[in-house]
């Protein structure tokens, strides 16, 4: 394309010109008038962006109760197990109690022989729902031999010990650290395919405190899921 | 009151200085904003937007002379004439080849009075008058005119061309019409 400079420049000053000189009709004094007041106001987003502000930190100040940390430290269950940090329980003071059983006996052989002994499966799951239940009363050893585990000598038909009352307690859920379980440490808790029953006790005198009831649960834990 | 001293007025947003520039600008600017939005009310209120967004950014220019703050004010006025063309549809800009192109004579252009020219330019369409006035007028590249409208450069050039080729047209006819001699009625 050509290019035409001489006629450009020379259109282009006319018409600076003519737009500098010429008056152009408008009446400026009305215009000026319609002017002033739109300088006067001030930014709506301006506005909004500054009550949202208010009332972002009126919100956070609501919240944070006085004393509380800034900041709590990310789920245990997000940290890789070589990573995680000493297991606590609710009270803080006492590890939690686990029971580890063989994953590839317990998925080769039938249903049947996997409860040990006798016992019917169903009985062997209220049979240990009680013991722990027993265990978080403190009316057992921890590490005495579970019901239907010791080849029949504690049968599950025993009569369970009767779990205290149960004390109201904040609702807070434990942490828990698979690599200070005990049976765990220092070597491969169990093979990926199975997972671990943990029991969890509450604190000294405290109940447990995951929605199952005021025994605790027993949580299982497969090792193979992915987070 | 000098212009240094209005801008730095306007900066702490005293009104008197803001009037002060305002009748100092407000009639070229006004102009210039017909020359993109031909209507007379939406170049005025162009033309008022304009204004304003200069008075609420004005604490960032910096002061280097009268000769800087025309053209700052020039550009925000385009920006606001562009920005409205776009929203009010009225760009309806289609590339096109071809299209001879014809030199606008100088002889026929010297001679021409400003006002013709401006109501020439005013007569063009949307998008032959915007990309003229953007490239002969107001002196911006075609990548800075193809960034502008959202269009290709060439886009640019061939819209170029046509504004060209019409206005060349309108001024032989207006040329042809006034040394046509006038008959005078019986």
């Amino acid at each position: 394309m050509t290019s035409h400079p001489h006629s450009d420049k020379l259109l282009r000053n006319k018409i600076a010109r003519f737009e500098a000189t010429s008056p152009a009709g408008l009446d400026k004094a009305r215009a000026w008038e319609s002017l002033r007041p739109r300088l006067r106001r001030r930014r709506p987003l301006l506005r909004y962006a500054a009550a949202a502000l208010l009332l972002l930190a009126a919100g956070m100040a609501h919240f944070r109760r006085p004393g509380a940390p800034p900041a709590q430290a990310p789920a245990a269950a997000n940290f890789p197990v070589h990573a995680r940090p000493p297991a606590r329980d609710v009270a803080g003071d006492q590890p939690l109690a686990v029971t580890q059983r063989t994953p590839s006996l317990a998925r080769t052989r039938p249903a049947a022989a996997r409860s040990s002994g006798n016992t019917p499966p169903k009985k062997k799951a209220e049979a240990v729902v009680k013991e722990s239940q027993a265990v978080l009363a403190g009316q057992l050893p921890e590490n005495e031999p579970k019901a239907g585990e010791d080849g029949g000598q504690n049968p599950a038909g025993a009569p369970p010990p009767t779990a205290p009352e149960a004390t109201p307690a904040p609702r807070r859920l434990p942490v828990v650290r698979l690599h200070e379980l005990p049976g765990a440490a220092g070597a491969p808790a169990t093979p990926a395919a199975e997972g671990l029953r943990i029991r969890l006790p509450g604190g000294e005198g405290q109940p447990a405190v995951a929605s199952s009831g005021p025994a605790g649960p027993l949580i299982h834990l497969p090792l193979n899921a992915k987070p | 009151m000098e212009f240094s001293q209005a801008i730095q007025r306007c900066k702490r947003g005293d009104p008197a200085a803001q009037k002060h520039l305002f009748n100092l600008y407000a009639e070229p600017m006004f102009l210039l904003c017909r020359r993109y939005v031909r209507n007379r009310e939406d170049a005025e209120e162009r033309m008022l937007n304009g204004f304003l967004r200069f008075f609420r950014t004005i604490a960032r220019f910096r002061d280097e002379g009268q000769g800087t703050a025309a053209p700052w004010l020039r550009r925000i006025m385009i920006n606001e004439c562009l920005m409205f063309l776009r929203s009010s549809r009225q760009l309806s800009i289609v590339p096109a080849d071809g299209g001879q192109e014809l030199p606008i004579d100088e002889d026929i252009l010297s001679s021409m009075q400003a006002g013709e020219l401006y109501a020439l330019i005013l007569d063009l369409p949307p998008g032959y008058r915007t990309v003229f006035n953007l490239y002969v007028l107001d002196g911006l590249s075609h990548p800075e005119i193809a960034c502008a409208l959202g269009i290709s450069e060439g886009t640019s050039r061939s819209q170029l061309r046509k504004a060209r080729s019409w206005l060349q047209r309108m001024v032989l006819r207006n040329e042809t019409v006034r040394r046509t001699p006038q008959i005078p009625p019986r």
